[in-house]
């Protein structure tokens, strides 16, 4: 086991002329829960995207667990061990909840089932079919969704579409979590819940969590050290309340 | 020398025809985001009009009227078939288009008959030029294909209407928030896309004078192909795509070895160029934010 | 609805169409003979439940446009048949030269699915559409040009001709094994994936679904399927003519399928879910 779950060096990525990100030294150690933060357009989520190589950088590059990612497609790199939620939610609107928490379980070694096997109906198949969807109820009785299991996901609440979306990033057993903005469009009491809901994931799934996130006060109760974003460069890195008193990031980004 | 320039001016007029065809795919495209297989059939009753036309004994006339027919007919075709399926799935419009395709080829059949109808519409025998022999109709052709070109590109970018109209290509409920009336642009393009349809046909004649109810199927196949190259919902796009199949295929036509493969050269180039570049030379590029 | 622990609806299409089948059968083996409309009849029944099936799959599930059924259909409809005409002279007219050359045509169009389908599914929907079909069109020009011997020409090849009183159990077999792998396939975890990459892709790689092997899958079986309806219509009407396949592919192949999986994927996509 590596020092770090997640390590970045000089990460970063250009678009033409206009370098969404530079330089980026980020490093996560295990079940930390690690805040990136920045003003809007800083590139937090560019980031995300390049650690779950949505885009491929155009310098520098990082390590899970010590190995280096290169040139991975977004489902290799789900398969090696990062999970991700997305900025605008992006379930399996047509497919029920427990289906799109199975979906997260697809690719795990304890339910492989061929094509073939499928196909002709064999025994595995019937056996692998029934540990997915008791592993999937049981995801979802720890996230309370398991009354709304054959619900469409587009049919439920906000808040509970984010807790399905980590839920099935969380059937993938990742070894860190990425979360993008959970708490957007959340009201004080939604938000406190989320924020025990995090704590706990830590905790249960023994899991590390990197999260951008906007709100401050989620922020600065929840982390325990923040890289702060602006124009694609860290503006200061470490721990929360120190980087949270920064002058420069206060200047930046939080206001006087 | 002689053969490479009457190639040259057959390919480039065949090209300005494949053109104007293709526009009318990218412009409907574009603007309606369906993609009017009936489109090439429409060339087909052009032709027809023509023929039927001709009993005026006057081409000029027989070419406006059949124009304003095919006109008519585009807008019918858009105002009963596509619209009541705006909102629906690309499958449904498909079906409906390839269905709409049939109806007209089946249509042509029966007031027609099968077999193929001789037109004349005019004598423009030949010229030379430069010591090479060239047909008329073939100068004639490229150039009113370059007129209508330009004509379209000026219209598109210099017009409100042809601004509204992509507007509409770009964002339909944008433009509709804008105060542009969609309805009318659509019905506007597919009246577009069908007049040059009719001068396609009226080209195809006066390059082989028959008619006969499967002629626009290839054409249109071809032309479609062609969009695709340029980049389908570009002009400028359908333009360059036209323009290069033409030439493709009227080289590939003179070299006898390989001329009864000239189809299977022209879908070829055109898989080799989606493979390089998957949304054609001048398509756009659309990235979904992730 | 469900009798006991299974669901009646996954069932009920082997149901019906084995009842026919075993019924039609019986009678034609203990001696009865149907007439030439009924046997062309129930030779395009099984052809068109074959095609809407597997059309269906490509169609529906992934969502993907294709136009290009033509050029799949016509490689193996040729290499089969003329698997064929080389093996009956040596075989006899019987049912093991019939199954080489069916699983010849078939072996044919999945290859041709996998060489066309690797590059093009790269590209965005209405795009792999045209390119299916300009491979179609260049199927049909370079069979039609060849000669005589090789593949006929354009007149087409002349294929012998199976027993054309048992081609349709042959026929309505097929259909039930089209069926159970359609909907085997789609009620298990390869098609939740599909289903998942359908409804958001990207979604579905951040979940480490596979994409590109789906969309693969997703290309060749159905055409594989189709190679059986190919076959049979080859056999059942001697002759493989390119002819058909062209003039009357690029055209009527279309609707014709499009309008029979329509209404037959509708019927069909319910309960397959």
């Amino acid at each position: 086991m590596a020092e770090y779950v997640l390590e970045t060096k000089a990460l970063g990525i250009s678009f033409g002329g206009l370098k969404a990100a530079q330089d980026v030294n980020i490093r996560i150690k295990k079940n930390q829960i690690y805040g990136l933060i920045g003003p809007n357009g800083a590139g937090k989520t560019t980031i995300f995207n390049l650690l779950t190589c949505v885009y491929k950088p155009t310098t520098g590059t990082f390590y899970l667990d010590g190995e280096e990612m290169k040139g991975l497609s977004p489902e290799k790199i789900n398969q090696k061990g990062i999970a991700r939620t997305f900025q605008n939610i992006r379930l399996f609107n047509n497919m029920t909840v427990v289906r799109n928490v199975m979906v997260g379980l697809h690719n795990l070694p304890e339910y492989k089932c061929t094509v073939l096997e499928s196909v002709l109906r064999l025994p595995r198949h019937f056996k692998m079919e029934k540990a997915m969807r008791e592993r999937a109820k049981e995801l979802l009785r720890i996230f309370g969704l398991e009354e709304e299991r054959n619900s469409l996901a587009c049919n439920l609440p906000y808040g509970k579409q984010r807790k399905l979306e980590i839920a099935r990033a969380l059937a993938t057993k990742p070894k860190i979590l990425l979360l993008d903005e959970p708490a957007a469009g959340m009201n004080p009491h939604e938000t406190e819940d989320l924020a025990n809901t995090i704590r706990f994931i830590r905790d249960h799934f023994d899991m590390t969590i990197l999260l951008i996130e906007h709100d401050m006060n989620f922020v600065s109760k929840l982390c325990d050290e923040l890289t702060v974003l602006s124009f694609g460069t860290v503006l200061s890195q470490g721990d929360t309340k120190a980087v949270l008193q920064d002058p420069e990031v206060i200047n930046a980004y939080i206001g006087g | 020398m002689e053969a490479i320039l009457s190639t040259l001016i057959n390919g480039l007029s065949l090209g300005g025809i494949y053109a104007m065809i293709a526009l009318g795919y990218t412009m409907v495209y574009g603007i309606a985001k369906m993609l009017n297989f009936a489109h090439g059939d429409i060339i087909m009753i052009g032709g027809y009009l023509i023929y039927v036309f001709m009993a005026t004994n006057n081409p000029l006339l027989a070419i406006l009227l059949a124009c304003v027919g095919c006109m008519i007919l585009g807008v019918a075709i858009e105002k009963i078939a596509y619209k009541p399926l705006r909102g629906a799935s690309p499958l449904a419009v498909l079906i409906t288009a390839i269905g709409v395709s049939y109806l007209l080829q089946s249509l042509a059949q029966i007031i027609f008959g099968s077999a193929s109808k001789m037109v004349m519409v005019y004598e423009f025998g030949a010229v030379k030029l430069l010591g090479v022999t060239i047909q008329v109709s073939s100068l004639v052709t490229l150039a009113v294909t370059v007129v209508v070109m330009t004509a379209l590109t000026m219209f598109v970018k210099y017009t409100r209407l042809g601004r509204a109209m992509i507007a509409v290509s770009e964002d339909k409920s944008a433009a509709q928030l804008m105060g542009i009336n969609v309805n009318r642009i659509i019905t506007i393009t597919f009246a577009i896309g069908s007049v040059l349809a009719a001068l396609a046909g009226l080209f195809y004649l006066l390059k082989a004078p028959s008619v006969s109810n499967t002629m626009g199927a290839m054409p249109g196949i071809k032309a479609f192909t062609a969009a695709v190259i340029g980049g389908i919902g570009s002009i400028p796009g359908a333009m360059l795509g036209g323009i290069l199949l033409g030439v493709v295929e009227s080289i590939s036509y003179k070299i006898t070895v390989i001329a009864p493969y000239t189809d299977a050269i022209e879908f070829s180039i055109l898989i080799l160029i989606l493979l390089v570049r998957p949304t054609g030379f001048l398509g756009k590029k659309r990235r979904e934010k992730v | 609805m469900r009798i006991g622990k299974l669901k009646v609806n996954h069932y009920i299409n082997y149901v019906v169409i084995g009842l026919f089948t075993v019924v039609m059968a019986s009678i034609t083996l203990t001696g009865g003979r149907f007439n030439n409309s009924l046997l062309f009849l129930m030779e395009k029944m099984a052809i068109s439940i074959i095609l809407a099936v597997s059309l269906s799959l490509v169609v529906g599930f992934l969502g993907e446009l294709s136009l290009g059924h033509a050029g799949f259909m016509c490689v193996g409809a040729y290499l089969g048949g003329k698997v064929a005409s080389l093996l009956v002279p040596v075989m006899g007219n019987g049912l093991l030269a019939f199954v080489i050359s069916l699983l010849a045509g078939c072996a044919a169009a999945a290859v041709c699915g996998v060489i066309i389908g690797i590059p093009a599914l790269r590209l965005r929907g209405d795009y792999l559409a045209i390119v299916t079909l300009a491979f179609g069109e260049i199927v049909k020009s370079l069979f039609q040009n060849t000669s005589e011997e090789t593949f006929g020409g354009t007149l087409g090849l002349s294929t012998p001709r199976y027993n054309k009183y048992y081609l349709f159990i042959i026929a309505f077999i097929l259909v039930l094994i089209t069926l159970a792998v359609v909907q085997n396939f789609i009620r298990s975890k390869h098609g939740r994936a599909m289903t998942a990459i359908r409804d958001n892709e990207i979604a579905a790689r951040a979940t480490g679904i596979n994409v590109t092997k789906y969309k693969l899958i997703t290309f060749i079986i159905p055409r594989l399927l189709r190679e059986w309806r190919v076959y049979c219509t080859a056999t059942a009407t001697t002759q493989c003519k390119a002819l058909s396949f062209t003039i009357t592919i690029p055209l009527r192949s279309w609707s014709w399928w499009y309008w029979a999986a329509w209404a037959a994927s509708t019927a069909l996509l319910l309960p397959l879910h």
